[in-house]
């Protein structure tokens, strides 16, 4: 197996290619949501271009 | 999404940048399933993707690897430019030329700062242009005069011709015109034709700009055959120079209200000028439609930051270049608090409007003191910085890291966002992350309902594990 380079344009050895897609199960219930992606590892990269987001509506809240 | 009660997707993608001013919520409904985010509140070490997507910064390495000090302490680059001497061998030869500490110093491309001149007066503005295959440099010192290099001396000279000990200078209409002239801070002096060290020769001579109005020439850009003339920092003005010889050079007032900070944050994009003034970042054809109108900063979306976030006590030593590698207007000035110019202030002028973001706001990235596009040794036209510890870096590079070793956090924050109801209790179903693989490992999404503590997770990049070394 190739060694993997970073930021090289051939990501054939992530598996995901040059696109991935990752699920996650959330959860809770909210009125308003706010979302957050952060990357701090030493030498590491982040570039998020979608994320598909599921909810079921629920009824109207007083509260 | 529907208005009643079952089951719905968004798509969330990104069509905005940083907007701190645009206020903490969204209230849009997703159209046909996507929910375009029309700004962040948070865009910090990231660039955005052309589809919008943010994608962390590269970091930084150092051009050389030995510090540049003097009696033992480091010494900082208080600006730094790349010049091509075109000789006449039919091959331009590369300098980096940089004024650190109390020198002017040259870098053939090699590591090594070699040092040229010495005995300068430490911690002033620096300005360089060339000019007749040579490079100029001036500084707001009063005690220092102007200088050129012709790339193969082993030291600079003095600027010949009488000038005036002018702080900074541009190139325009064959000539080379000066001003920050501590003794006459309003008037715009300009050398004879076709020679930068004639000052007091035919054709040479000098234009008052609005004297003892309070203000000073800060910057000069040359720009569709005028000379543009920004006066500050206080009332703050900018005017227009026509013409193309002494016998019909006339100045123009071109917008009161608005002006320059200094000459360093002031530079073209496209078919445009972008500046710095006390009150904001600006654009020239902006400036030109709306006048100091508000509304129509450039820096509008992040104007509280601007105007309320940095230490404008220095923000008159900012530095600003034009990143056209990566289509970004990028400024640096020091945040409040503090003197040292530790955030960058980002504008992608390839999205209309553009997309800002920030880099070191909310987690430190390189703690720079001034800009410059320089060809690497790769013949890239790169970001460099230098920095007030000796060193001149690379930046943008594809490790993501600072000098090899220090880490840096990319982060980007959506609105609140309520799918068009803030009504309806709605509940999260799960979350599916589309992105371009980077490398084993992981990032952290974060979610925060209403009133809740964020609920944080790691989202591995890795995908397919069972393929990884």
């Amino acid at each position: 197996m190739p060694d993997f380079v970073l930021d090289d344009s051939t990501l054939g050895v992530l598996g995901g290619s040059q696109f991935s897609t990752e699920f996650y199960r959330t959860e809770g219930e909210f009125q308003d949501l706010q979302i957050r992606c952060a990357q701090a590892g030493t030498g590491e990269d982040m570039e998020i271009h979608w994320i598909e987001m599921h909810v079921t509506i629920g009824g109207v809240t007083e509260e | 999404m529907p208005d009643r009660p079952g089951k719905a997707k968004a798509i969330v993608s990104f069509n905005g940048g940083l907007a701190t001013d645009f206020g903490p919520s969204f209230p849009g409904a997703p159209q046909n399933g996507a929910l375009a985010l029309p700004f962040l509140l948070q865009a910090d070490n990231i660039y955005y993707e052309l589809d919008g997507a943010p994608h962390k910064i590269g970091g930084a390495s150092r051009v050389n690897a030995v510090q540049v000090t003097e009696s033992g302490t480091p010494k900082a680059f208080h600006g730094l430019t790349d010049v091509w001497f075109q000789g006449t061998g039919g091959s331009e030869t590369q300098k980096r030329f940089a004024y650190v500490g109390t020198r002017l110093m040259k870098e053939d491309v090699d590591g090594t700062w070699d040092e040229l001149t010495t005995g300068l007066e430490d911690n002033r503005q620096p300005a360089f242009e060339v000019f007749g295959d040579r490079v100029f440099w001036a500084s707001t010192s009063t005690v220092d005069v102007p200088r050129t290099w012709d790339g193969s001396s082993a030291s600079t000279s003095v600027v010949g011709g009488s000038p005036p000990n002018f702080a900074f200078m541009r190139k325009h209409k064959g000539r080379m015109w000066a001003a920050g002239v501590a003794s006459n801070a309003s008037r715009l002096y300009y050398s004879a034709f076709g020679n930068a060290e004639d000052w007091t020769g035919a054709g040479s001579g000098s234009i008052d700009i609005d004297p003892d109005d309070g203000d000073r020439i800060t910057g000069l850009w040359s720009h569709k055959n005028e000379l543009i003339v920004f006066k500050g920092p206080n009332r703050l003005s900018v005017h227009r120079i026509t013409g193309s010889d002494p016998s019909d050079f006339a100045r123009l007032p071109f917008v009161s209200g608005v002006g320059g900070i200094n000459h360093n944050t002031i530079f073209g994009i496209g078919d445009d000028i972008v500046f710095a003034s006390p009150r904001g970042l600006h654009s020239l054809a902006a400036t030109a439609a709306y006048g100091d109108y508000i509304e129509a900063f450039l820096a509008r979306p992040i104007l509280s930051r601007y105007q309320d976030d940095l230490n404008h006590s220095v923000l008159k030593e900012g530095w600003g270049v034009n990143y056209q590698a990566r289509g970004l207007a990028i400024w640096l000035f020091a945040k409040s608090g503090g003197t040292q110019k530790n955030v960058y202030l980002v504008y992608d002028y390839r999205f209309q409007p553009g997309r800002w973001s920030t880099w070191g706001w909310d987690s430190p990235w390189l703690i720079g003191n001034c800009l410059a596009i320089v060809q690497n040794a790769a013949r890239k036209h790169r970001l460099f910085a230098g920095t007030v510890d000796g060193y001149a870096y690379e930046c943008d590079i594809a490790n993501r890291t600072v000098s090899t070793a220090s880490a840096y956090t990319a982060a980007w924050k959506s609105p609140f966002l309520n799918f068009g109801s803030s009504a309806h209790l709605k509940t999260l179903e799960g979350a599916w992350f589309s992105f371009q693989p980077k490398g084993n490992y992981t990032f952290t999404f974060g979610y925060t309902r209403d009133g809740n503590a964020e609920t944080t997770t790691m989202i591995n990049q890795g995908g397919g594990a069972s393929t990884l070394a």
